[in-house]
């Protein structure tokens, strides 16, 4: 093998300044995760309060429109009214809050 | 704590400090690798794509599984990231060689400088001619003095085939020097 310095692509890499990390790259990684965190929330936050609103809204509806067909027995009427109203949306909220940073697809570890 | 349980425990207690200790751990493997395939004559600096890839990886880390280890998958995620962000910035950006503003500078006559720019020039595209694995591995291993074993490792590969990847990327350089008339590499 040629003496290094005969070597003109040895001489160019060695020529070439080494990259270096900067001492708080890990302090400016942490900035930037903490930005994504909160935007991903934020975002999460407005999208779970939309479904929220939409389910209520055709819960009522459905559930008018069943009381309307006529009269229901009144424990019938209390399932109804707690389920459509209380505890699916509540399960929703709960599902879509207690799952911040879920898996979003891409690489398989 | 391991890696792979640190993952765990992050995406259990979503706690800062637990993935600033992965951050930590494998920053500067993941800036070489970036950088080698980045090369010295990118436009851009390794240091905002190896934070991009932090980044992607901490959105995708609910998608890491356990099956392969955690440095695996992030040194794949890091080489995919990257060669993605070449391509975009090669439709994006015009080439604008570092030596010819170098040149400006020098000291020698306009004749030696063309001729060493010219010199050089025809290096470097010999070098960004070599298919993307050879010359990651070039860049790794004589510009960045990566050692077999660590790009085994960051490009996940048994040593022989890096062995194998470095003495086919030399023949090749050889082989063009020869055909450009430039002398002495080997």
């Amino acid at each position: 093998m040629a003496p290094e310095t005969e070597d003109p692509i040895r001489r160019l890499l060695a020529g070439r300044p080494r990259p270096q990390l900067p001492q708080d790259f890990a302090d400016a990684v942490m900035r930037r995760v903490r930005q994504q965190e909160g935007a991903y929330q934020r975002q999460h936050r407005v999208g779970a309060r939309l479904v929220l609103v939409a389910y209520w809204l055709a819960a009522v509806g459905a559930s008018a429109w069943i009381l309307g067909q006529g009269p229901l027995p009144e424990w019938m009427t209390a399932i109804l009214w707690v389920l459509a109203l209380l505890l699916v949306p509540a399960g929703f909220a709960f599902a879509l809050w207690s799952r911040p940073g879920a898996a979003v697809t891409g690489e398989r570890g | 704590m391991e890696d792979e349980p640190a993952v765990a425990e992050y995406l259990r207690s979503r706690d800062p400090e637990v993935f600033r200790t992965l951050v930590e751990r494998h920053q500067s493997r993941v800036f070489r690798l970036v950088a080698g395939l980045l090369g010295p004559f990118a436009d851009r600096d390794g240091q905002e794509v190896t934070q991009e890839v932090f980044l992607r990886a901490h959105q995708r880390l609910g998608s890491f599984r356990g099956e392969a280890r955690f440095s695996s998958w992030l040194y794949r995620l890091a080489y995919n990231y990257t060669l993605q962000h070449k391509r975009r910035a090669r439709l994006r950006l015009p080439h604008l060689p570092i030596d010819a503003l170098e040149t400006l500078s020098s000291g020698d006559g306009p004749h030696e400088a063309a001729a060493e720019r010219e010199r050089r020039q025809t290096v470097e595209r010999l070098l960004e001619g070599l298919p993307e694995l050879y010359r990651t591995v070039v860049y790794l291993h004589y510009w960045l003095d990566a050692t077999v074993e660590e790009m085994a490792e960051l490009l996940a590969v048994p040593s022989g085939t890096v062995k194998s990847y470095l003495s086919r990327a030399r023949a090749r350089l050889r082989a063009q020097a020869c055909a450009s008339g430039i002398e002495g590499v080997d």
